[in-house]
């Protein structure tokens, strides 16, 4: 079995829920009814198929460069849009800040994902004049409180890091570009400004940016020649001896000796270890296990993949990542500052030759040496002195050679940071000692907005999350499939929440759209009005620095939709009254409204705060729109917004977003932002992602055009992040579960029956009952597509009883079970590959002293039928006859229902990605619990 | 007397390790929060806490520990039960480590890596210094007033004096504090905002102790002002020293020669206690004004859980607290003859 995952495992590390809280729409049924003076664009948006025919075979855009996958992005945003499925954007999290006017910043205009550039292109042209100011002539800023240690190879927050990052160097950095619009990427620790490439040993520069290769070279600074050394502000003498000295080649592999060294357990080596994908180190686990007793230097260059060397064109290190990755990626993996060079025997001096590892960049154990006198800085800036509660001083390091190599750069000669805890509970503090001269910017506080947000100090900067409300615009029926009895995303019961019959008329929708001001709703609250998807942080070209939202494609894609709204922040009373009058007039001839009645939209935000600072201007737009528009009043109709806040903000997603029961939902979620193509997977209606938030558009409909050719939103999407075979336009199925059967019997326990085939198998049975389709995709060879069933399960109870076969030959692996109520462990049985037979650890609640062999409660059949001879030879069907006995059989079956779970490995082309599918069914005859009996 | 010492120490020591103990098990029920983030940040994070020794690791489920923290598959499909450590176990590690080696454990959020006890002896000193300018001006300025009140009992300056000490009384410390930080420095701009950094200025460090100074010992003068004049009032209203009149010795030396002598015997062992308080410092002040003293680290420790660092500090106010009581009601003995503590009758 092909074991290299890249893709869907890159796509499910890309995305992530956040905690930022702060993406419906069309009807399937109404699409027909396309009234187009709704539609500030004046087209008609309805669904018609494009002329093109779909396609037939595989379809891998994965080499796209960044242009092509910008016209992608841009066409999936469009139809995204255009099908309002995306979610209502209301603002972006930016905010106004204000500087101090001695403060020259390399560039006016804030850069996304690069700031003003105050530090590197910058300068200071006066002093703080404050008497309490330190360092008058430093650039003084705040933190809220004293971390009390610089060393981030062993934090898990963001603060320790950003401390690190004046004094540790990395081997890639960003500069501000020649034009001063955008920045671009440069070798600091390296001597190129990219990795090369190395295949089969061979480097070379890679001059195509889409190449990729697991194996990245890294030319880096050491030396004289090199002209960056240790520096050192401490006074005592043993760490005084450190100062200037060298970085050499082995000081770089050292970093990631010490980094993941398993004595050491710190933080970010043991996460470092438990990664996988293109930002993981080959080895790095297997070094992690056995460093236990301290830096192994034999395992280390026996299993990690960090290799030192020199050639021609000088001192290198290779690192081999854990999945192939193009140079950007590769680059962008490497660059980070936990990686910087660490001095092997000044990191022995400090720890103890590793026996107090936490004394390196903090303080001992008796306060005898502080973290000044333990680290050394490899970056533009020296750790000066640290006052401990009081404040963090950095000094620039004169030696930094950018600085030697061009005098403008780095002229602030250091930055000063006040621990200030009274700003944690106060957001004003900051701010009021802004005011007073005594540091050189802050955000303007909600309280000030109105005050100083015209002032020439102040300055707009772009945010990092567009908030918006979600929205379910299901009918009920669609509802049912989704998340009904047999739900393909959740099981909760059909009719489980009432879908609201004017949340899936796409006027109504369009018209709450249209009804939010967002400028006025954003200005109050200090942030950027937006009716984009994604924040301005988002790059389609991350190398070139270009933000997705500056792009024509992206302008193209709001244009039909939002129209002329657009200058008003997507608000427009008249486009949403028109958009109400039509969905009343429908609604009311469909039956699903009458004359006074009040229609109810339930809201729900993710803390009680926000129905106070959010909800209600939203329900006054909304409603406003709603009940003065013309066919509310004739008919005597009224909306009411009816709010409501979760306990625990998680559950705004867990409850309501995830599983459709709401109407609107405030919620956000974040992916890469170097990477917002694979970012759209959340707006798929079969939830692939995990996170789709929004409900009621099936984007499997064959209803997208790209180049000339018919697409549906979810192949597309898939095509350009891992491949497709499409039948037609339709996704190939991975494989499918037949004829599944769940049924107690007294005296035998569960049985279970199910039949599989894998997307081969049904593809021949496909052509032999005379699909055209079916007959050429089985004509392609297994180095482009083939489909491996790589795991098979059946499971209970959302995960507490879990039974798992070898799909090979039907062995079941193991077999476990848990009381859903106290989690407790009921059973647990294995295939112990060394007795060959079943070892029962953990029978009736009970954790046996003695493991039991031999004794298995969980029993299983395989029957295999295939077709074909000798290599010919294919599986056509597995079909499955599972016996579940004793009290482990009952209580498996008391749950009532089950599901069957079938993993398959795709390949296309020689990228894997891994297709879940699976079914749900009831179990007849279902006893009661034996727990029940207790 | 000795024997009675003896036992109020004890009793003192033995009060302490009970407050102790119920201290570190109830904060043990305290929530547990895990990190955010991905699975490999869990992961390294109860890694941590296993580590730590808050947190039990096993391969299999253990129905004993309860509920699972977290579980966790690892990519060699290992799966990892981590579980909380019980609150007994981990107490009788700490009591073990306090035993046999005066261990009190290392700061794991505040200051990591350095001794719990190393941290607050640091501290100490910066305490002692912020409080002791208080107990210096708040004794004689106190004493002084309530003389003054005294002598002039029911007159418009005992009544002066009487009101503007019942306002201040009344104004609990944490107004004071805020109060005084918002009059003289950020209005009037006279005084620093914060605690001077150890690199400023000279003049700056010196002015930087007025504030605390001020808002520390407004609470001990009126205390003992009023204290002051209710004892000397009593003393003044009694027949020995109308008897020292009657034999000629005028208001003044009655009253400095006899009357004071008497008032001072309950005042002096508060003084003393207050002396010892020191150590103790003013959590609210330090935090407001950003002392880094002993309080701040105080409530530090309990906004970051910093267990070993507040269990170490929480021993020191308890005993301070309990020898303090001790050595104030010992010193009764000795400032007044009379009293004889565990005498028997």
């Amino acid at each position: 079995m092909n074991k290299r995952k890249i893709a869907l495992l890159v796509s499910s590390l890309c995305i992530a829920s956040t905690l930022a809280a702060c993406g419906g729409g069309n009807n399937p049924d109404s699409s027909g009814s396309g009234t187009a003076t709704t539609t500030p664009g004046g087209d008609d948006t309805s669904s018609t198929a494009p002329v093109a025919e779909a396609k037939t075979g595989i379809a891998s855009l994965i080499g796209a460069d960044a242009k092509e996958r910008t016209a992608i992005l841009g066409t999936l945003e469009k139809y995204a849009v255009d099908n309002m499925i995306t979610g209502l954007p209301l603002f972006e999290n930016g905010a106004f800040q204000m500087y101090n006017p001695r403060v020259t910043k390399g560039v006016e205009n804030y850069i996304t994902g690069y700031g003003f550039g105050i530090l590197r292109e910058g300068k200071l042209t006066g002093d703080l004049t404050n008497e309490e100011v330190v360092k008058k002539n430093y650039y003084n800023t705040y933190d809220t409180s004293d971390p009390a240690k610089i060393n981030a190879l062993d934090d898990n927050g963001s603060q320790v890091d950003d401390l690190y990052s004046y004094i540790a160097g990395s081997y890639f950095g960003t500069k501000m570009n020649a034009a001063k619009n955008g920045y671009d990427w440069y070798g600091v620790l390296s001597t190129k400004d990219r990795p090369y490439i190395v295949k089969n040993g061979v480097a070379a520069f890679p001059e195509d940016p889409e190449a990729t290769s697991d194996t990245w070279r890294i030319y880096v600074r050491t030396g004289e020649k090199g002209k960056v050394k240790y520096h050192t502000n401490s006074a005592r003498e043993d760490r005084k001896a450190f100062d200037g000295v060298n970085i050499e080649l082995d000081d770089y592999v050292d970093a990631f000796k010490i980094l993941l060294c398993g004595k050491f357990k710190y933080y970010r080596g043991n996460e470092l270890a438990k990664r996988s994908g293109y930002s993981s180190i080959k080895g790095a686990a297997a070094y992690y296990a056995g460093s236990t007793d301290g830096i192994n230097d034999t395992l280390f260059e026996e299993k990690v993949g960090v290799k030192k060397g020199t050639d021609n064109v000088g001192d290198y290190i290779d690192v081999t990542l854990g999945a192939p990755t193009n140079r950007f990626y590769a680059m962008y993996s490497l660059a980070s500052n936990l990686y910087a060079p660490i001095n092997r025997r000044f990191f022995n001096l400090v720890t103890n030759d590793g026996a107090n590892p936490k004394n390196y960049g903090g303080y001992d154990s008796n306060k005898d040496t502080t973290p000044v006198d333990n680290i050394l800085s490899t970056s533009t800036y020296t750790l000066e002195s640290w006052e401990e509660e009081k404040g963090i001083a950095f000094k620039r390091n004169d030696d930094w050679f950018e600085r030697q190599e061009n005098s403008q750069l780095y002229s602030i000669p250091g930055v000063y940071i006040n621990i200030w805890t009274a700003a944690q509970k106060d957001p004003n503090y900051a701010f009021q000692q802004f005011l007073a001269g005594k540091i050189d910017a802050a955000g303007i506080p909600l309280d000030f907005i109105e005050q100083y947000k015209n002032d020439s100090r102040t300055t707009k900067v772009t945010g990092t999350s567009v908030f918006k409300l979600n929205v379910n615009s299901c009918t009920q029926e669609v509802w049912n499939q989704l998340f009904g009895s047999k739900g393909t995303v959740a099981q909760l019961g059909d009719n489980a929440y009432q879908c609201k019959p004017w949340m899936s008329n796409e006027n109504f929708i369009r018209g709450l759209f249209y009804s939010i001001d967002r400028d006025a709703y954003a200005a109050k609250r200090g942030s950027i009005a937006s009716t984009n998807y994604f924040s301005s942080n988002y790059m389609s070209d991350p190398e070139g620095g270009i933000a997705y939202n500056t792009t024509q494609e992206h302008k193209d894609a709001l244009a039909d939709f939002w129209g002329d709204t657009l200058a008003t922040g997507g608000y427009s009373e008249a486009l949403s009254k028109a958009a109400f009058n039509e969905a009343i007039k429908e609604l009311m001839a469909e039956g699903k409204v009458k004359k006074k009645d009040k229609l109810v939209i339930d809201a729900w935000w993710m803390y009680p705060s926000h129905l106070k600072n959010y909800a209600p201007d939203i329900e006054e737009y909304v409603e406003k729109a709603f009940n003065e528009s013309e066919q509310a009043k004739a008919n005597e109709l009224t909306l009411d917004v009816n709010s409501q806040a979760v306990d625990v903000w998680s559950d705004v997603y867990e409850k309501h977003l995830q599983v459709g029961k709401f109407d609107l939902g405030f919620g956000s979620i974040s992916g890469n932002a170097l990477d917002p193509l694979n970012f759209m997977e959340v707006l798929k209606s079969d939830n692939s992602s995990g996170f789709t938030l929004n409900w009621g558009k099936d984007t499997s409909d064959l209803d997208l055009e790209y180049k000339g050719e018919t697409w549906s939103y979810n192949t597309l999407w898939a095509a350009v992040d891992h491949g497709v075979v499409m039948n037609k336009g339709v996704e190939a199925k991975a494989g499918e579960i037949n004829n599944a059967k769940a049924e107690y019997k007294a005296g035998e326990g569960l049985k279970v029956a199910f039949d599989f085939r894998d997307g081969m198998a049904i593809l021949r049975a496909a052509a032999e009952a005379g699909d055209e389709g079916a007959k050429e995709l089985l004509k392609l060879p297994a180095d482009q597509w083939s489909l491996d069933v790589s795991g098979l399960r059946l499971q209970v109870n959302a995960g507490y009883g879990d039974v798992t076969f070898d799909p090979t030959d039907g062995t079941v692996l193991f077999a476990e079970y848990y009381d859903p109520d106290t989690a407790a462990p009921l059973y647990y049985q294995e295939l112990d590959s060394d007795v060959e037979d079943y070892v029962a650890y953990i029978v009736d609640g009970e954790e046996l002293e003695e493991p039991v062999v031999g004794n298995p409660w969980v029993t299983g059949d395989v029957n295999f039928v295939t077709s074909g001879e000798g290599d010919d030879e294919v599986l056509d069907l597995g079909s499955f006859d599972l016996t579940i006995s004793g009290n482990a059989g009952q209580m498996f079956a008391s749950v009532g229902q089950i599901g069957i779970v079938m993993e398959v490995t795709q390949n296309i082309n020689g990228v894997e990605s891994l297709v879940t599918v699976s079914v749900a069914l009831p179990v007849t005859n279902a006893p009661a619990s034996p727990l029940a009996a207790e | 007397m000795v024997k009675y010492t003896i036992q109020r120490i004890l009793l003192a020591f033995i009060t302490a390790a009970i407050i102790l103990t119920l201290t570190f098990l109830l904060m043990k029920q305290l929530p547990f929060y895990p990190a955010a983030g991905n699975d490999e940040a869990k992961a390294a994070f109860f890694t941590d806490q296993v580590g730590i020794g808050n947190v039990l690791e096993f391969a299999l489920p253990q129905a004993k520990y309860g509920d699972p923290l977290w579980t966790y598959t690892d990519k060699t499909g290992h799966t990892h039960y981590y579980y909380l450590k019980p609150a007994i176990d981990q107490f009788v590690i700490w009591v073990k480590g306090i035993f046999t080696e005066f261990n009190w454990g290392r700061s794991l959020y505040v200051f990591p890596n350095v001794d719990a006890m190393v941290l607050i002896r640091s501290r100490i000193g910066t305490t002692i210094m912020v409080n002791l300018p208080a107990v210096i001006i708040s004794v004689p300025a106190g004493i002084g007033l309530g003389v003054w009140a005294a002598l002039k009992k029911n007159k418009l300056t005992d009544h002066i004096i009487s009101t503007v000490i019942m306002i201040f009384i009344s104004v609990p410390s944490f107004i004071m504090i805020t109060l005084l930080l918002y009059t003289l420095s950020f209005n009037l701009g006279w005084l620093p905002a914060t605690w001077p950094s150890e690199n400023a200025p000279l003049e700056m460090r010196i002015r930087g102790f007025i504030l605390p100074t001020l808002a520390l010992s407004f609470g001990s003068i009126c205390g003992y002002c009023r204290f002051t004049r209710a004892e000397l009032t009593e003393v003044m209203s009694s027949d020995f020293l109308l008897l020292a009149r009657t034999k000629g010795l005028t208001r003044a030396q009655s009253i400095t020669r006899h009357a004071m002598r008497n008032a001072m015997v309950p005042i002096l062992p508060s003084i003393l206690a207050e002396i010892v308080g020191l150590l103790g410092g003013s959590m609210i002040l330090e935090e407001l004004y950003g002392v880094p003293g002993v309080g701040k680290l105080y409530v530090t420790a309990i906004s970051l859980q910093d267990y070993n660092v507040l269990m170490a500090d929480m021993a020191l106010y308890t005993l301070i607290g309990l020898l303090s009581g001790v050595f104030l009601d010992l010193s009764y003995g000795f400032i007044d003859p009379r009293i004889r503590m565990g005498a028997k009758k």
